[in-house]
Formats: structure tokens, sequence, C-alpha cells
């Protein structure tokens, strides 16, 4: 065998991603359209916060929806029925977007006429949050029922969110869920959050989400 | 599938800088892995091997170094690792205030690769 030797390189294997995420969000900036990416579990009610999101401010804003759910157009055919264009994107059962997925899927919208784009990311608290989609505003949803000690155990996806909705807060008296230890442990990954209770059952919080979602949109509009 | 993903692109920063030095086989890589990710080596090995077949990293063996997380205090400014796999909150061991930032993200770095 020949003589081995050794190549430093000390590349990340993300930067890729990380590259073509970026221009991906000057593009739409410049085309200005704001890209939501809304990331969790499965059956945390991501559909839930976009069709009530949806319902509040499509007088305000053009809206449009990707889809992401794997092998299912369920949640398509609702946001179309809720009267919205939406894409399916086929992840061939990958766990989560990545920019160029978001990239081709974007594709099929026209741009020119939207102002908002909502990507229903895959659930999964995992790879999710470690690839960047090339959105404008990350958003984390965590149910009351599934614990308040997620944060700890999933840190990428509380770090990589610009806003965490405490979703079925309907849930709390029956759940034991503490939300002061939630704000605690994501304090530590993250101290830009901002922390949102929300119940989509009863409306609790919901108008406190659109309010922190449209002064969001309308600073990065402004800010292309 | 989150590995097959990750592991693809292991083998596509490899070959591109195997390529670069003109190798004719890649050994071994070394990963460094922050441990706020959770892929388990074995299963990074396995998916590796299958990506790899037919390619100059084929038999390319993983060689996996764990990091625990960075964080920085926010009152006394000092950094430090803590592995949050032990803890759930997380104290500054310096000054012991409970008010300390992440500092760096998860990440997977291909720091080198031995080739001939």
């Amino acid at each position: 065998m020949a003589e081995t030797r050794i190549v430093r390189i000390r590349e990340s294997v993300l930067r890729e991603n990380r590259v073509q995420a970026s221009i991906l969000r000057k593009r739409l900036a410049a085309s200005g359209v704001v890209m939501v990416n809304l990331m969790s579990s499965p059956g945390s009610g991501k559909t839930s916060i976009i069709l009530h999101t949806i319902a509040a401010l499509r007088e305000r804003f053009r809206i449009a929806v990707i889809e992401a759910d794997i092998d299912s157009t369920v949640d398509a055919d609702k946001m179309i029925a809720a009267g919205v264009p939406a894409v399916q994107i086929e992840t061939g059962g990958f766990c989560h977007v990545d920019a160029a997925m978001a990239q081709a899927a974007i594709q099929e919208l026209p741009l020119n006429t939207l102002d908002v784009l909502f990507l229903e990311n895959v659930g999964n608290l995992i790879c999710t949050a470690q690839h960047d989609t090339g959105a404008h505003v990350n958003v984390a949803i965590l149910s009351v029922p599934e614990g308040d000690d997620k944060p700890l155990k999933y840190p990428v996806m509380f770090q990589a969110a610009d806003v965490v909705i405490v979703n079925k807060t309907d849930y709390m008296a029956i759940a034991e869920f503490d939300i002061n230890a939630v704000r605690q442990r994501i304090a530590v990954l993250n101290q830009a959050v901002t922390i949102l209770p929300v119940s989509c059952r009863s409306g609790e919080g919901i108008a406190d989400w659109i309010e922190w979602l449209t002064a969001r949109i309308t600073s990065v509009a402004g800010n292309r | 599938m989150h590995e097959l993903s990750i592991t693809s692109a292991i083998l596509k920063t490899v070959l591109r800088h195997a390529r670069r030095q003109r190798a004719a086989r890649v050994h071994r890589i070394l990963l460094v892995v922050s441990e706020l990710s959770d892929l388990q080596p074995v299963w990074m090995q396995h998916y590796f091997d299958r990506v790899s077949r037919g390619s100059i990293a084929e038999r390319a063996r993983l060689e996996i170094e764990h990091q625990a997380p960075q964080f920085a205090c926010n009152d006394c400014s000092a950094g430090f690792a803590v592995s949050l796999r032990t803890v759930d909150r997380v104290v500054c061991p310096h000054c012991g205030s409970g008010s300390c930032t992440l500092t760096r993200r998860a990440d997977y770095i291909v720091e080198e690769i031995e080739v001939s």
C-alpha cells in the first residue's frame, strides 16, 4: 500500500446548504416575500397555527404555503380549502427541508404576487433545526402534552428559533407543564427568542402571535 | 433518513478535498461532531459505507470526536463546555451564574482525512 498522508480540512458539511439558504433568503427579500418556517414534532399544531394565521392576516398580506409533510397531501388540501396557493414538497422520506428543496418548491409559486410564504416543515424536532431553509423567520412550536423538558433534549431547535409558540395551553391543567421551567431552559440556549403561550382551541394567545408576526414581517420587508 | 443526508454531505466534502489532493484512496476521516447532534457513530459508519460504495472513499473509517456544547457566562463572560446529557440547567463554573448563552451551533466538521 502506498504511503498515506493526513490532510487538514476543517470544513463544515452543512456549509453548502447555509450558503444556498442565504442566497435564497436574499432573493426572496428582493422580491418582497418574507418566508416563515414552522418546525415542531408531528401533531404539535403547525397546520392549525398556519390556518389561524391565514384567517387573521389574509386581508393584509398575500399568502402562500409550502407543505412538506412526508408522503401526505392532507395538509396541502386544507390550505387549498382555506383559499391560499399551496405547493407540496415531496421530501421522498427525508426528515427535513433544506434550501435546495425550498428553492425548488418556490419555483412553482408566483413570487411577485406574494407577501408571505409559510413553510410547514416536516414534523421533526431534530433535523429540521439543523438545516437552514432560507426562511427569514424560524418558528418552533412546542405543545404542552409533549412536556416542559423538551428544550434541553432538543437544544438545536430552541437555539435556531426566533419565536417559540407553546401551543395547546388548554392542556396545561392536566399536563403538569411548568412554563417558567421552559422559559429558563430556553434562555440558556437562546436569549433573543420570544416565547408565546397559545391555544388554537380556545384562541388564547393567538392575537399576541399575530401581533408578533406582523411586526416581524413588516421589519423584514422594510429592510430589503 | 437524517443519517443519509448528513453522510452524503460528508462524502461530498471528503471527495472534493481528496480530488484536489489527487488522492487515489481515502482511508480515514476525522469528524468533529457537536454533542448537540444526535447521530450514533455506528449508524453514521453504516450509512457512509453505503453512500461511498464505488468511490475512492469506499471502506474509509469514520473516526468521530464529540464536542460538548460551548457556553459563555452572561455575568463574568467566562467560556466553558457542558454536556447537556447530564444536566438540566447550565450554571457558570466560575461565578455560579445561571445566565449563560450557547455560543456554538450544532455542526459536523470534516477535520482531516488520511489519503494515499
